[in-house]
């Protein structure tokens, strides 16, 4: 190593560094200091939009915990003897080709049960795992009284595990970690995500927990937040390099929605057993269930290899039939000219299918469907 | 104190100022002070025992290079011994070998109760009680004098780029460099800051954004991989644990450079090595060369040397066969085991074993090969296998590493995928991206460094990527995986 260095020029090894530390801050300087990306919208495309309803100042749709307390207060204060709880995915809060003067299923549908008296209170997060709905479900079902709970069954939704940090806050909830002890999947869970500490103000530091270091970085950190705008928005830039790099892996391996996207088993059985759970611990809390199929854009070919498409179907019907569950599917509810476009999830691309967000008329499709559901099943069928 | 961190950051900068500003004997005492406190940072009550093993060497190598007799000497070296690896014991494998214990006898029908102690293992335990070792063997066997000068023998051991997890270094190597005062040059700056850039790289960006999938692949239960899946997690983890360990390395290399120290290089490629004697000497080079003096070579048979450079060599030495193939998988168990206490590092290193034993004796058969067909062909076997040996390396339990191993012996289990996608995507552009690298820097920038301007140009471009991808991902999500050690 000596020998190489004797005969490098100390400019020729100075100057990339200078450069390339002035280039750098300038480039993000240049195209990240601008407006603050919602990621949440990016992930959804362009076309569609997140539409988190209100009623009277109230928020009627939350997204986890974080926020839930938002939705409660409301829930408290219209204070109704019968309410419905729905869970669900980035279908349910995305409009497609959204205007203003349009509103989601969950919205019409609360409008459609508060005249019959019955509360309606909605949580849904992008690419939710059934295992996430377990742990809100049982987090909410220790704090609010519903007598109906719905749960749409996405087959992409299978593909997804983990439990994202907005939520895992809610496993050192002492009633909610008691229900889930109660389960295999449940004690899964809590062990998987046993290293996060409710109190953590940042997981960015987690490698120097308990050490001396700890309050240090976090000074240090506060203060370069605080005085530096590149610093604060580090995390966005992580994001949008994230979002490059998986646009850059679909436009060189051609991928695309429509692209077929397989069961990961591990993941799928982890995301069964939770739903088992969830059917178990509602019918031992007196809470009839609904579930569905959700509805899938119909117009082109599934992105999904057809068996395993049917299976899950299959299985998720026969366990529906098993722990005496309504179920419906409303996989063809929503015609394919009700669905859209979205940004090109490659670099570069043209505008794609959207499999998973449909427009206004679709929403008001699902919330009548899921009325109706709910006068032939439950509690509007005693009314 | 942890590499990827602001707080480190500013130490070094603070401790590399004052470094240049100081006159030699201050320079040296705050290289010390600065040394304890980087350790402090992490856990301070652990400092003690760093400064016993310290103190210990510091005296007993005196008092045997003072000594006249042999008998003596050897009595002194074995109190060292005593010490440090008393310390590893008591801290490293108590718990492992009494637990064992206690299970053989309950197994004999003998009742014991499990033993349950709470010993938190002190950060680079296993690093610097190896290089305490090594400086009072070397005074030992009279390679090198002691040294008198206390706090200078103290920087060598404490000091804080190689403190936790090393290159484990030797005597001779550091204490020349730290007695003498280097003159400035701009280039020990460029150079290492071009290290630990290259090594804030490989962790924040690499090494810390692959840990989830193979902590997520390794958290599945076994029945939901198949057997492509076990080569992926196999080779995803080589990859980890290569970028996390050799970061650190860039990184205490390049900290020791800001003050004008040359460190030998601990890793050269090791995926790209054409068998497992070559592998040895291109990946933790300061351990396998450790290992080499102060464990195989001694048993083997064969003279020593003292230098932290070279890797595992092979020794025709002066014993019996069997008495060399004894001293090949007593050193290996040792090897494993110095990861950690756990049956599964044992098995690792008697994988290593066997896989140089089978290679001594296949590789006759291949002599009259051509060169490329060779190079070539032991590329093809030896990077497959040195991945699947990371299993018992990573895998939680013995179960595991069986189950994992018994998956890829069975043909239906090839049939089918249980990972996401991205976890295959990811490990197969990772190796394509380090053959790519290693052939840019063998062929393309050698040309390139004979026109400056096209240097300059090309690095600035190289520099201002890495910079911006640091400064977004730096932070201490985790900890290096050789911490654990």
């Amino acid at each position: 190593m000596n020998n190489t260095e004797v005969k490098i020029n100390s400019g020729q090894v100075i100057i990339p560094l200078i450069v390339g530390l002035i280039s750098a801050i300038l480039v993000m300087y240049i195209f990240f200091s601008g407006e603050k990306t919602n990621f949440e919208n990016l992930a959804l495309g362009d076309g569609t939009a997140s539409y988190y309803a209100t009623s009277e100042s109230h928020k009627i749709h939350c997204t986890d915990i974080e926020d839930a307390h938002l939705c409660l207060e409301g829930h408290f204060k219209r204070n109704l003897s019968d309410a419905v709880l729905w869970l669900g995915n980035s279908q349910i809060h995305g409009i497609n080709k959204f205007r203003p003067d349009q509103e989601s299923a969950p919205l019409s549908l609360f409008k459609m049960l508060q005249k019959k008296g019955i509360d309606l209170v909605t949580f849904s997060q992008p690419n939710a795992s059934i295992q996430e709905h377990y742990v809100l479900f049982e987090y909410l079902k220790s704090r609010i009284h519903f007598n109906v709970f719905i749960l749409p069954v996405v087959f992409d939704d299978m593909r997804e595990n983990g439990i994202r940090s907005s939520l895992s806050k809610a496993l050192h909830d002492p009633e909610t970690a008691e229900s889930l002890k109660k389960t295999d999947i449940g004690m899964r869970i809590l062990k998987e995500n046993n290293n996060v500490n409710q109190n953590d103000s940042s997981p960015d530091i987690a490698g120097v927990k308990d050490t001396i270091q700890e309050s240090f970085e976090q000074t240090v950190n506060k203060w370069l937040k605080d005085n530096f705008s590149l610093w604060e928005i580090r995390p966005e830039i992580r994001g949008k390099f994230y979002v490059f790099l998986y646009k850059l892996r679909n436009l060189i391996l051609g991928i695309d929605p429509t692209s077929k996207r397989h069961i990961i088993r591990g993941t799928y059985d982890a995301n069964m057993m939770a739903l088992r759970a969830m059917l178990d611990s509602a019918r031992a809390a007196n809470i009839d269930v609904i579930m569905y199929i959700a509805p899938l854009r119909n117009d082109i070919e599934i992105p999904y290899v057809p068996e395993q498409y049917e299976l899950f179907k299959d299985e998720v019907e026969r366990l529906a039939l098993k722990k005496n569950t309504a179920f419906v599917n409303l996989e063809d509810l929503v015609p394919g000219h009700l669905w859209g476009t979205k940004e090109s999830t490659k670099l570069g691309g043209k505008p794609e299918y959207d499999f998973m967000h449909f427009q206004h008329e679709g929403h008001r499709l699902l919330s009548n469907a899921l009325y109706e559901t709910l006068r032939k099943e439950y509690i509007l069928s005693k009314r | 104190m942890i590499f990827n961190s602001v707080t480190y950051l500013i130490f070094l900068m603070v401790v590399v100022l004052l470094y240049w500003m100081l006159e030699q004997r201050s320079r040296l005492v705050m290289l010390f002070i600065g040394s304890l406190i980087f350790y402090a940072f992490w856990r301070i009550e652990f400092l003690p025992v760093m400064l016993l093993s310290v103190i210990t060497d510091y005296i007993v190598a005196l008092r045997i290079y003072n000594t006249k007799e042999h008998k003596n000497k050897k009595l002194l070296l074995l109190i060292s011994l005593a010490v440090n690896l008393g310390l590893l014991i008591y801290f490293k494998y108590l718990l492992f070998f009494a637990n064992n214990a206690i299970g053989l006898m309950n197994f004999m029908g003998i009742t014991a109760d499990p033993l349950v102690l709470n010993i938190i293992l002190p950060l680079g335990i296993s690093f610097y009680t190896f290089q305490t070792i090594s400086y009072t063997v070397d005074v030992y066997r009279g390679f090198i004098k002691p040294e008198r000068d206390f706090i200078l023998y103290s920087c060598y051991v404490t000091f804080f780029p190689q403190l936790v997890a090393g290159p484990i270094l030797r005597a001779v190597e550091v204490i020349p460099q730290l007695s003498r005062r280097p003159k400035f040059e701009v280039s020990f700056l460029g150079i290492g800051l071009r290290r630990i850039l290259y090594g804030l790289f490989l962790k924040v960006v690499l090494a810390d954004n692959i840990a989830p999938m193979v902590d997520a692949g390794y958290g599945q239960p076994l029945e939901h991989l198949s057997a492509i899946d076990v080569w992926t997690l196999a080779f995803l983890f080589g990859f980890q644990i290569y970028f996390d360990f050799s970061a650190y390395s860039h990184i205490a290399l390049g900290s020791a450079r800001l003050m004008g120290i040359s460190f030998p290089e601990n890793f050269n490629f090791p995926y790209l090595s054409v068998s497992p004697r070559d592998f040895w000497k291109r990946w933790h080079i300061s351990l396998s060369s450790w290992i080499r003096d102060y464990l195989y070579l001694p048993l083997a048979g064969r003279q020593v040397q003292d230098r932290s450079t070279g890797g595992i060599e092979t020794s025709p030495g002066t014993q019996s066969n069997q008495w060399k193939l004894g001293a090949l998988y007593t050193t290996w168990a040792i090897m494993g085991l110095w990861h950690g206490a756990s049956w599964t590092f044992l098995i690792w290193g008697l994988y290593h074993a066997c896989f140089i034993f089978l290679y001594r004796i296949v590789t006759p058969l291949f002599k009259n090969l051509s060169e490329n067909t060779r190079v070539l062909g032991g590329w093809a076997v030896t990077l497959p296998v040195i991945m699947l040996g990371w299993i018992p390396f990573r895998a939680q339990n013995m179960s595991v590493v069986m189950g994992m191993f018994s998956k890829i012996l069975q043909p239906h289990e090839y049939l089918w995928l249980g990972l996401r996608e991205n976890t295959y995507v990811l490990a197969a552009f990772i190796l394509l991206a380090i053959i790519i690298t290693y052939l840019i820097k063998r062929f393309i920038v050698p040309a390139y460094s004979r026109q400056p301007l096209l240097s300059i140009a090309g690095e600035s471009i190289l520099f201002s990527i890495i910079i911006g991808l640091v400064f977004v991902f730096l932070r201490p999500i985790n900890q290096f995986i050789y911490f654990q050690f």
